[in-house]
């Protein structure tokens, strides 16, 4: 019976096989995006503003998940030669889709008669989406650095402020540790991010390499990268400093219930910060700095447009990266989503935003980032990282030996990734 | 003598009885925890979320949060077409396994054994490989970011096949012969005699058939393109933060979990009478 | 069936030419929807495990048994592999031997049973999504609450997540966890479509209550048990989405990392494709065999009634 029925229901909605594609026609356009919450919703707004702007061109933005998600829809519809007219990409993207050919060289429309003025930009920013002296991605939502810190620890434990170096960094995660009676641990001086994108600040300013930028020296085991290593792994194994799983996002809620006292984090982790931090005051500061001064690794997303657009959607997709890119749009999206005003121009636009000396400490950091997304760009490189960090921290493996073998592992895996397709 | 014995076998019967309802409120305290935990977890606060020791019942329970996880995502719509993607894709998928599984059961063909196994050698190919090509074909048939594309390419299963023919293969021969000589075809003794006596895996196959399709992720996201045509657990995405953000808004993640799960369980607690209802529907056979 | 194999092909199709057109009639749609969405795919990967690609370039790159031999040497595929066999045969054998006994159980004329078998399948219902998200906080060390019960016998819990070997076990749990609601359904379903009279008369001749399980129960129910471990098994051997979830492999990748992860993370997200499809080749092979495996096992134990 339930079956009959099901058919009969069938039969009634077989009539209407939904919309179509929205493959747009003339020079509307369609724009994939990831970020979900705040930060996606303020991406829609920019995109209605294009449109009311533009009222013969129109934008269509769709979410398409998470960063993951979203490179796995690209490959596919690649594949089809279907997909969006612009994106929003990942780093670890980059590389690959601009050696296929599947991205557009965005250097002569930046040159061209209606460019984009990167003046005001950080110098190293623009340097993220070049490739072969091409220019195939835009930053636009930049994340940088930021630490946060137990203010009551902080005072409890003697300390007068944030640390300055990187070896003040690990002698105050040890000061900040707290035992209780029984010997076990209270509070960890700090919680690690389980990724490793905050060590290649640490390991930067500090003089250290992971890759040149075209994969020629790869040097996993570099001095740096081993002595960093070896203080954070001694401090995971004294007890102060903690290394929560990915999947919680534990290094968060460690902070915010006064479990550790500092994290290595973004400016992403403000709002809940802020708003969370149970039973302490929060506060936050750059990046300690090393040898090298300050060398921070900006993190985030960017723009790019797809070679599957024709000339005239090509245009309309210029227009609206330059609008994402407006000083007014980069301010208007750090001010609800939390990303940085990267360029001069959007922190002027952004007006009182940066009155709050809490902004004004993240913003602090954009002179100093050095965006080099080299090690995302190269599974090779990267996987190896990744698993020698976890082996490391987690399995408490022989720092020496374990990058040495990562380092040999990239460097053959990058051959092969090298090769021409 | 008599009444002792009585009294010993009742007395053993209780005990026995105690032991079932412990061994079983033992495992549905093991199988529900999870889900208790959920809803506690979407009734928290994002304070209380982070409190350590976690609290077993929330302080005071945040309804608003179902509220706001509602507004995180065209929830509505994605109800719709999960519903109708979801009972279009199981009653096909259904109804055509009902043919060949009771083809590969009764009707006599060369190599029966050899379809039946081209037939489960597809379950034998993870979805992921599957991805690329038959976004392909949808693309040909200009088929991407429509119903179609979440209907068709699921429709053809090899589960239900083997579910629906297991059970048809202990239907008693002599039943099946008694309904041909009656001059009974295919199509009638299927209806007639082989479906009446599978109603339990029938509908227990109609449910595990339906579950797939309402809690199927990837294929959904990938062949559609817009909020209006995706379903319920693409909607989940909307609101998870990836490793790069950091923690996730867990109380409205769970939130928006239960928009999911609760109407299969609705679903289940009525369908489970069809199946479950007693032994003696069972005794037709023999 | 045998007499029409012997006989000339035009012979048998005429004595038999109506069921044969019925067959292909009942079979035909299936098998044609099978062809384009499943068939063509298991093709188009076996050609491509012989390429190099990044689905990206404009054609693949002809590769020979590079990605084979590159296959083999990487002890990593082993391990993923060996990862998922465990897997499938803790998931399959745990789950499946207590969503039996729940089944029995919940069998019975008990109180308040469809309340728990309700709650018995909640586990099923559930998205493995859903569930591996539920997981990550249950076994929390700090805000699940496994920690209050770590906090009551007074011992650290152990941070199933974070540990290199460990990961794979919390993994497992939760296959256990989803496969039991799921087992357990079919079981029930099974349970309840055995002929009472064989009961009725077991128990008049005075059979004891485990010898009736093993010499009636099981033997009635072998054809749902043999179901349950061929698709439980195939199931099992594809996880995915608990990986993807809970431990994305790690930590220490591929501590907790299954064959079809691993085939994602390399087809979508290490851009190689020709590898995925080598690796998706090796998978169907085996699968196929272990399964054709438990069929030819099957006439020894599974019996379907006359």
């Amino acid at each position: 019976m339930a079956l009959v029925s099901c058919f009969s229901f069938l039969a009634a909605f077989g009539g209407c096989g939904g919309p179509q594609s929205s493959l747009p026609s003339g020079s509307g356009i369609t724009y994939w995006r990831t970020l979900s919450g705040a930060a996606g919703d303020a991406q829609d707004t920019l995109v209605a503003r294009f449109n009311e702007q533009h009222p013969d061109s129109k934008v269509t933005s769709e979410f398409q998940g998470s960063y993951s998600d979203l490179a796995t829809k690209l490959l596919t519809a690649a594949a089809a030669r279907r997909g969006p007219q612009v994106t929003q990409l990942g780093t670890f993207e980059i590389r690959q889709f601009a050696k296929s050919g599947v991205l557009v060289d965005l250097k002569p429309l930046m040159n061209g008669p209606n460019g984009l003025d990167t003046s005001g930009w950080p110098p190293t920013l623009l340097a993220a989406g070049e490739i072969d002296g091409s220019v195939y991605w835009l930053p636009f939502n930049v994340a940088v650095p930021v630490l946060y810190f137990n203010q009551d620890a902080f005072a409890a434990a003697g300390l007068p402020g944030p640390p300055e170096t990187w070896a003040d960094f690990f002698e105050y995660a040890r000061k900040l540790t707290r035992l209780d009676e029984k010997g076990a641990v209270q509070m960890n001086g700090l919680a690690l991010w389980n990724i490793t994108w905050p060590l290649l600040s640490m390991i930067w300013s500090e003089g250290g390499e992971l890759t040149n930028r075209d994969y020629t020296d790869i040097t996993l085991n570099d001095p740096v990268v081993i002595r960093m290593l070896i203080d954070l792994q001694s401090l995971v194994r004294e007890g102060a400093a903690t290394l929560p799983d990915k999947a919680s996002g534990g290094h968060r809620a460690a902070f915010l219930s006064g479990r550790a006292a500092m994290i290595l984090d973004s400016q992403d982790a403000f709002s809940e910060v802020f708003t969370q931090a149970s039973g302490f005051t929060p506060a936050l500061a750059n990046y300690p700095a090393g040898a090298k001064g300050k060398v921070y690794a900006p993190g985030g997303g960017g723009l790019a447009i797809l070679a599957s657009a024709t000339p005239e959607q090509r245009a309309t997709a210029w227009a609206y990266v330059r609008h994402m890119l407006s000083p007014e749009s980069i301010a208007y999206y750090a001010r609800e989503s939390g990303y940085v005003a990267f360029t001069e121009e959007s922190r002027r636009a952004a007006g009182d935003l940066l009155q709050d000396p809490r902004y004004a400490a993240i913003h602090d950091a954009l002179p100093y980032l050095r965006a080099d997304y080299s090690v995302n760009m190269s599974p090779a490189v990267r996987n190896a990282f990744d698993e020698a960090f976890q082996k490391i921290l987690v399995q408490n493996a022989d720092v020496q030996a374990t990058l040495d073998a990562a380092d040999a592992r990239a460097e053959a895996a990058v051959k092969e990734e090298l090769a021409p397709q | 003598m008599a009444s002792d014995a009585v009294i010993g076998v009742g007395r053993a019967r209780t005990l026995a009885n105690g032991a079932i309802y412990a061994l079983l409120l033992f495992s549905c305290v093991l199988l529900g925890l999870p889900f208790f935990w959920m809803l506690v977890t979407s009734l928290k606060s994002p304070h209380e979320l982070a409190a350590y020791p976690p609290s077993w019942w929330p302080e005071s329970p945040q309804w608003g949060n179902y509220a706001e996880a509602w507004r995180s995502a065209p929830f509505g719509r994605m109800y719709v077409n999960s519903l109708a993607a979801g009972f279009a894709a199981t009653a096909l998928q259904v109804g055509l396994a009902l043919l060949m599984a009771y083809a590969f059961a009764f009707i006599r063909f060369p190599a029966r054994r050899f379809w039946l196994l081209l037939v489960l050698a597809t379950m034998m190919i993870p979805d992921e490989m599957k991805l690329v090509p038959n976004y392909l074909t949808l693309s040909r048939l200009d088929w991407i970011n429509t119903y179609w594309a979440l209907i068709i390419p699921p429709a053809a299963h090899a589960f239900p096949v083997f579910g629906f023919y297991q059970q048809f293969r202990m239907v008693p021969s002599a039943l099946f012969d008694a309904a041909k000589a009656d001059g009974a075809g295919h199509w009638r003794i299927l209806w007639r005699v082989v479906l009446p006596m599978s109603r339990p895996v029938l509908v227990a196959v109609t449910l595990v058939s339906f579950l797939g399709r309402w809690n199927d992720f990837l294929w959904p996201l990938i062949v559609t393109d817009t909020a209006s045509m995706r379903t319920l657990p693409v909607g989940l995405a909307y609101l998870k933060k990836q490793a790069e953000e950091g923690a996730s808004p867990w109380h409205l993640m769970m939130a928006a979990a239960l928009f999911i799960v609760i109407p299969v369980v609705i679903l289940y607690s009525i369908l489970q009478k069809q199946f479950v209802e007693g032994i003696t529907k069972g005794a037709i056979k023999g | 069936m045998l007499d029409a194999g012997r006989r000339p092909l035009a012979r048998a199709f005429r004595r038999n030419g109506r069921e044969w057109l019925t067959f292909l009639l009942f079979v035909g749609p299936n098998l044609a929807l099978f062809a384009v969405f499943t068939y063509w795919p298991i093709l188009r990967s076996f050609v491509l495990s012989f390429t190099k690609w990044n689905l990206l370039a404009p054609a693949p790159e002809w590769a020979g048994l590079a990605n084979y031999r590159r296959l083999f040497a990487d002890p990593t595929f082993w391990r993923v592999a060996l990862n998922t066999f465990i897997y499938a045969v803790a998931v399959v054998a745990v789950a499946q031997a207590c969503a039996f006994l729940l089944a029995l159980l919940l069998n019975r004329p008990l109180r308040g049973r469809a309340l728990l078998r309700t709650i018995a399948f909640l586990p099923h219902v559930t998205t493995t999504a859903v569930a591996a998200l539920v997981w990550v906080i249950v076994l929390h060390p700090h805000y699940g609450p496994l920690s209050s019960l770590y906090a009551a016998l007074g011992v650290n819990g152990p941070n199933w997540l974070e540990s290199a070997s460990l990961a794979l076990f919390a993994v497992i749990a939760v296959g256990i966890w989803k496969e039991i609601g799921f087992a357990s359904l079919f079981f029930l379903a099974g349970l309840q479509g055995l002929p009472a009279d064989c009961y009725e008369a077991a128990a008049l001749d005075g059979v004891r209550p485990l010898s009736r399980l093993w010499h009636i129960t099981i033997p009635l129910m072998s054809p749902v048990i043999f179901f349950l471990l061929v698709t439980g098994f195939i199931a099992a051997t594809k996880a995915f989405d608990s990986v993807a979830i809970m431990t994305e492999g790690g930590p220490v990748y591929p501590a907790s990392s299954t064959y079809v992860y691993h085939l994602y993370k390399l087809g979508f997200r290490d851009f190689q494709a020709g590898l995925a499809s080598a690796l998706a080749c090796i998978f169907f092979i085996v699968t196929v065999a272990i399964t054709a495996l438990q069929f030819r096992m099957a006439s020894r134990w599974v019996h379907y009634g006359e």
